[in-house]
């Protein structure tokens, strides 16, 4: 009996709620050793010397490396997601650790490896290094990323209205409560490696791993445990993924890494600055939209996170159809922490910037918000829709969604506030490209991509249990239980019945892993065909045994239905050849076209969510304190599989959009040392500081996929982030202020409130 | 001289250990102890997933010296319920999908059910204050909330 | 292997015999055990009060004795400071980092790390405390108003450590407020006002004392309890600070605190008018 706990929806839920569940950091195989990183306290300085002899001497350190040696270990980290050729970018070559030039104040320059977690970190601390000046060079250019439509420049030109206004967007970070973390395993007589790593993409890790050691990628096993939240943190390509796999090999036991809390902080995302032009005419139709965009993604790196650049670029002019565009993005590597990946992927920095242009043309034409974005959203009639970068938008009812989400949020303009304070109401409309493929545009001889597939395997067990093996993984957001259940309803048994095994690469077959909305809307398409084959062929294979016409062979209620009789599906294990007890089925999303096009495109993003957002605030003119109070969400997913679970996914994301638009921001000194090293310096939303959420569904199937089922996971953090930052603007709208940089810190707020020159 | 022999009452059963003295309880209880219901998530008394029960009172363990729970009774989450009789904080997480990774959960679970022995029927606010000490970033604290509500409910009536 | 020793005393003899220059003492924990983790506060030895039992609230006729363990939750709790240093009460009621850090965080640990970035001292000094600071050779007591001498410096001298805190009961008739601004649930005090008021009509009208302004509490002496004249008083208090005494964080530089402090003031001592029946 499974006890008064109900078992749905997360399957195995007691061994979280009752603490018993091992995550990363819970991992102690016999012999273990703990390594610690030792990182550069300078930027752009040539690295002298890296002095280790008082780290060797603390008690429990047992071995040390610096980069010198490492190199004549390890090959260049791999670029993960792909040649950074297709996004138009410079290749670097990136080792795990720096060697004669440190290029920011964090970079890894050595590892300590020691007995206790505490005796390698003050190993680590024990270490020295001298560095030298060398000459400012200033920002280096990364990539260059041009898209245009029509006629932007004569567009501008002739437009009967226009604007010109500058938006900044801070750095900010993905902050799970759980850090990254690996375990490394060296089996020297095997030749054989094993890693548990809290990560996103474990096929990718092996693969790195095998490309960094000169290994075959069957020597390689990674094993994902349970994570503690990601968000885009823990994808492949970071240098401590192979230290800690070398240290491992160098010390003939087992090694294991966890990064600190301020270690975690260097991450980060998100920076960058729109200097935009809008020009339209008096009915607030957007005919020109121009967007030259500067974005610094700190040093360059192997993970995905500074692709993120080329996405925001690639998303504009988001979910309207504007005729002539310009958009020219500037990808800079600074001297700050590289990027890494957060949720939203670029998506949400774009959504910000042109819901901001779109309360400016309203403000600019004395038109409502809503009646803008109106003229200006894109058609049903009008889908699947070519953007300018050549991503294609493959579904949905905008203006549909828009009046629901209105409707939803009982939505007016509001006067200019109440005795507590500026009261102000934004609107949002999203849209976020997902499934894969951030690359875009024509091919035109350019380097093609495709689909990415994902594949599953559905088992019959002995006991009449069903196990799917799954290449996508899950971070935490629970998707495990959404394949269970899309297992479970073509096998005609309850979900309980299911067991979901993800992330291990010795067990599962290859897959993404976690990245881009895909864990449900493709790796759940490859659950159903292998599912739905598995249950043809146990039909099938019933039919036969029993002598009768397959047809009337079905699988209901845990059982197999056959004329006369039940058969459980144990029994049915029994007597069936084990070759027709498994089926392993891959799926990948169709490349859609748009109507009436003759250019091939590269495969890019195969389906769009989309969301309409409202936020009501509060803004203390006293102090410049915002609060939410209020926020709706109406979220076009497609096919929703599992309610609850995507509307978890969202209460996440609007979270971290109301964090961005509010409070988080990622510091650095003049110098480059980060001084957002703890929760204290850097702001996340605690219970306290949101409202309650309003989610609502409105369902247009992806004509891509499968299940008509888009992603869930980044959508909500640019709606909310836009939407916020739009009731901002609306509340201080009466003082002649115009939001342009986020987040709205309380300073920043009074700056606005009260620039010389400006009424109060 | 820097090592400490610490005993204690942990999840009802005697155990003893000898310790680094600069150690934080939360690595005791971790790594010389076995305990996987406390986690390090920022070692810095911010983010609530080391929370413990030590002599009844809700802690983070990573502010205390491990010669704090010597002679202590100390309760980690492993120790709240069991899968067929949870903590009714516990049993209303599970139903109302409180959380996604988990990873918050000693805090959210310690702080929702101090909240309830203090306050049987809270408010939205009462709950998402008493929840303030706890960082979560998968979830938007909705689903805790309604959790939280949930369990209270569930406690009213179990005593009526 | 361990980088530093912890000692427990048990009383306060032991106390002061184990105090060296070299040592750290770790009271709640919740700004000295990170920090001793980290590396960022180095010794060889640490006092731990953990078992010293400094954490009672006492009430003699005058006035009111806190160990100077006694924690936030405490505070909350006791019938004692509710009724009768409601300032307290209410500012303990505020403290970040939830019910854990309201058991864990002592009002005696925020006085000797002197942050002014913190709720305690602007709030200590507006009740006047007196903070008892025992050593060998015997216990000194220091006001409120003189022990907080910089930015994480208090007086507090080599063998000595705070033993207890002694608050004078307001006369009766007189109010308090409290109000603090603060950016998120996450975020530090960024301007803090404790206000005390005489009672209506008196020659003395009250006080305010801000904190996280200057690197000090700001004691601001009223004329009135009129907006403008609050603002006024502020405004002059604050205009006489030399650049130097200034606080400024990572949430926000002096001008801003500058340009909101009159208004926090404003909001405490409208508190402190209604819990007199009075709105303004």
């Amino acid at each position: 009996m499974p006890g008064k706990t109900q078992r749905w929806p997360k399957t195995d839920g007691f061994a979280y709620a009752g603490g018993t569940v091992t995550y990363l950091d819970d991992l102690r195989p016999p012999g273990l050793l703990h390594m610690a990183v030792v990182r550069s306290t300078r930027a752009g300085a040539r690295l002298s010397t890296v002095d280790l002899s008082e780290a060797k001497r603390v008690p429990g350190v047992v071995r040390t490396l610096d980069g010198r040696e490492a190199a004549l270990h390890l090959n260049p980290i791999p670029y993960a997601m792909g040649d950074p050729e297709l996004v138009g970018a410079r290749r670097d070559r990136l080792l795990a650790l720096a060697v004669d030039e440190v290029r920011y104040a964090g970079e890894p320059i050595a590892v300590v490896v020691a007995e206790s977690p505490r005796a390698a970190r003050a190993g680590a601390s024990a270490a020295s290094a001298a560095y030298e000046d060398l000459p400012d060079r200033g920002p280096d250019l990364l990539a260059g990323n041009e898209f245009r439509r029509g006629d932007p420049d004569t567009a501008l030109a002739s437009a009967p209205q226009r604007f010109e206004v500058t938006f900044s967007i801070d750095r900010s970070t993905s902050a799970p409560l759980e850090p990254r973390g690996y375990v490394a395993g060296w089996d020297e007589r095997a030749g054989r490696l094993t890693v548990h790593a809290a990560h996103q993409q474990p096929f990718l890790l092996r693969a790195e791993l095998a490309e960094v050691f000169g290994l075959a990628e069957t020597a390689i096993r990674v094993v994902v445990p349970p994570v503690g939240g990601s968000f885009g943190l823990k994808m492949a390509g970071q240098p401590e993924e192979p230290l800690v796999c070398l240290m491992s090999m160098l010390c003939r036991r087992p090694v294991k890494w966890i990064e600190s809390r301020a270690e975690c902080f260097l991450a980060g995302a998100r920076e960058q600055v729109h200097r935009v032009q809008a020009g339209f005419d008096r009915d607030g139709r957007v005919v020109a939209f121009r967007d030259e965009i500067t974005i610094p993604v700190g040093a360059g790196s192997a993970t995905p996170g500074w692709r993120q650049a080329y996405v925001s670029a690639a998303t504009l002019p988001t979910a309207y159809a504007v005729p002539h565009v310009a958009i020219s993005a500037k990808v800079l590597t600074t001297p700050l922490p590289p990027w890494q990946s957060c949720r939203g992927y670029g998506k949400e920095t774009a959504v910000l910037v042109m819901e901001r242009t779109m309360d400016l043309v309203a403000r600019h034409t004395g038109l409502d918000p809503v009646e803008v974005r109106r003229r200006n959203l894109i058609t049903p009639e009008s889908m699947p829709y070519r953007m300018p970068s050549g991503y294609l938008v493959d579904s949905g009812d905008f203006p549909a969604l828009l009046d629901k989400a209105l409707r939803a949020a009982d939505y007016r303009q509001s006067g200019a506030g109440s005795a507590e304070g500026l009261d102000g109401v934004g609107l949002a409309f999203e849209v976020t490209p997902e499934g894969g493929g951030h690359a875009s545009g024509p091919l035109d001889g350019r380097q093609a991509t495709s689909a990415l597939p994902e594949a599953a395997t559905v088992r019959l067990e002995p006991d009449g249990q069903i196990v799917v093996l799954s290449g996508v993984t899950n971070p935490g957001g629970g998707n495990d239980t959404s394949l269970a259940g899309l297992a479970a309803a073509e096998l005609g048994v309850s979900r309980d019945r299911v067991t979901v095994v993800q992330g291990d690469t010795d067990r599962c077959p290859p897959g993404t892993g976690n990245a881009s909305s895909r864990g449900t809307a493709v790796g759940g398409a490859a659950v159903v065909l292998a599912a739905r084959d598995l249950a043809g062929a146990l039909c099938k294979a019933a039919a036969a045994h029993e002598g009768v016409p397959a047809e009337e062979v079905s699988l209901r209620d845990g059982r197999v239905q056959l004329p006369h009789r039940v058969l459980g599906l144990d029994e049915l294990s029994r007597v069936v050849d084990r070759d027709a007890l498994s089926v392993t089925r891959t799926y990948r999303p169709e490349t859609l076209r748009g109507p009436h096009e003759t250019t091939a495109y590269r495969h890019s993003y195969p389906y769009f969510s989309s969301g309409a957002y409202v936020a009501r605030v509060r803004v203390d003119p006293a102090t410049g304190v915002v609060r939410v109070l209020a926020l709706t969400a109406v979220h076009d997913c497609g096919r929703v599989i599992d309610e609850v679970l995507v509307e978890g996914q969202l209460q996440g994301a609007i979270a971290m959009g109301v964090g961005l638009a509010l409070s988080e921001s990622s510091l650095f000194d003049d110098d480059g040392t980060a001084r957002s090293r703890s929760f204290k310096e850097y702001l996340i939303p605690r219970a306290n500081d949101l409202p309650s959420f309003h989610i609502g569904h409105h369902e247009t199937p992806a004509p891509g996929t499968l299940l008509g089922a888009k992603g869930a996971g980044e959508a909500g953090v640019g709606g909310a982030l836009a939407a916020v930052a739009n009731a901002v603007d609306n509340a201080l709208a009466g003082h002649g202020a115009v939001v342009m940089t986020v987040p709205l810190t309380p300073p920043r707020v009074l700056d606005l409130l009260y620039r010389p020159g400006v009424r109060r | 001289m820097t090592d400490l022999p610490i005993t204690l009452r942990l999840n009802g059963e005697d155990v003893a250990a000898t310790v680094d003295a600069d150690a934080t309880v939360v690595d005791v209880l971790r790594e010389s102890f076995g305990v996987t219901g406390v986690r390090a998530g920022c070692r810095n008394g911010d983010c609530g997933t080391c929370t413990a029960l030590v002599d009844g009172l809700c802690v983070k363990t990573c502010l205390q010296l491990p010669g704090r729970i010597d002679g202590a009774e100390v309760r980690t989450l492993e120790h709240l319920g069991t899968e067929d009789d949870p903590h009714p904080v516990q049993q209303a997480f599970l139903e109302c999908y409180s959380f996604q990774c988990g990873f918050c959960l000693p805090g959210m679970t310690f702080a929702a059910s101090a909240l309830l022995e203090h306050i049987p029927d809270p408010t939205d606010e009462e709950i998402r204050d008493a929840l303030s000490g706890n960082l979560c970033r998968c979830t938007g604290y909705q689903n805790f909330v309604r959790g939280v509500r949930r369990a209270g409910q569930i406690r009213r009536d179990d005593a009526g | 292997m361990s980088r530093f020793t912890v000692e427990y005393p048990t009383t306060a003899e032991e106390t002061t015999r184990l105090l060296e220059a070299e040592t750290v003492i770790v009271g709640g924990g919740t700004l000295t055990v990170p920090a001793l983790v980290r590396g960022e506060l180095t010794a060889h030895r640490v006092l731990d009060l953990g078992r010293l039992g400094i954490d009672r609230i006492t009430a003699d006729g005058t006035g009111i004795h806190l160990g100077a363990m006694v924690s936030y939750q405490q505070l909350i709790t006791s019938e004692l400071i509710t009724t009768r240093l409601p300032l307290l009460h209410r500012m303990a009621s505020g403290i970040t980092g939830g019910i854990q850090i309201r058991n864990q965080g002592t009002v005696g640990g925020a006085a000797c790390a002197a942050r002014p970035n913190s709720d305690v001292p602007a709030v200590l000094t507006a009740l006047r405390t007196v903070l008892s600071l025992s050593s060998r050779s015997g216990t000194r007591r220091v006001p409120a108003g003189e022990f907080f001498l910089g930015a994480g410096r208090g007086d507090l001298r080599p063998g000595e450590f705070l033993s207890g805190l002694a608050i004078d009961v307001l006369p009766p008739q007189w109010t308090t407020g409290y109000y603090k601004l603060k950016f998120a649930e996450s975020s530090w005090p960024v301007v803090t006002a404790a206000c005390v008021l005489g009672p209506a009509g008196s020659p003395d009208p009250g006080e305010v004392v801000l904190g996280a302004v200057a690197d000090t509490p700001l004691r601001i002496v009223l004329e009135g309890v009129e907006r403008a004249e609050v603002e006024h008083a502020v405004a002059d208090r604050v205009a006489a600070l030399p650049e130097h005494r200034r606080w400024s964080d990572v949430r926000a530089g002096s001008g801003y605190r500058t340009r909101v402090c009159a208004e926090i003031a404003c909001r405490a001592v409208r508190r402190a008018l209604a819990a007199r029946g009075e709105s303004r």
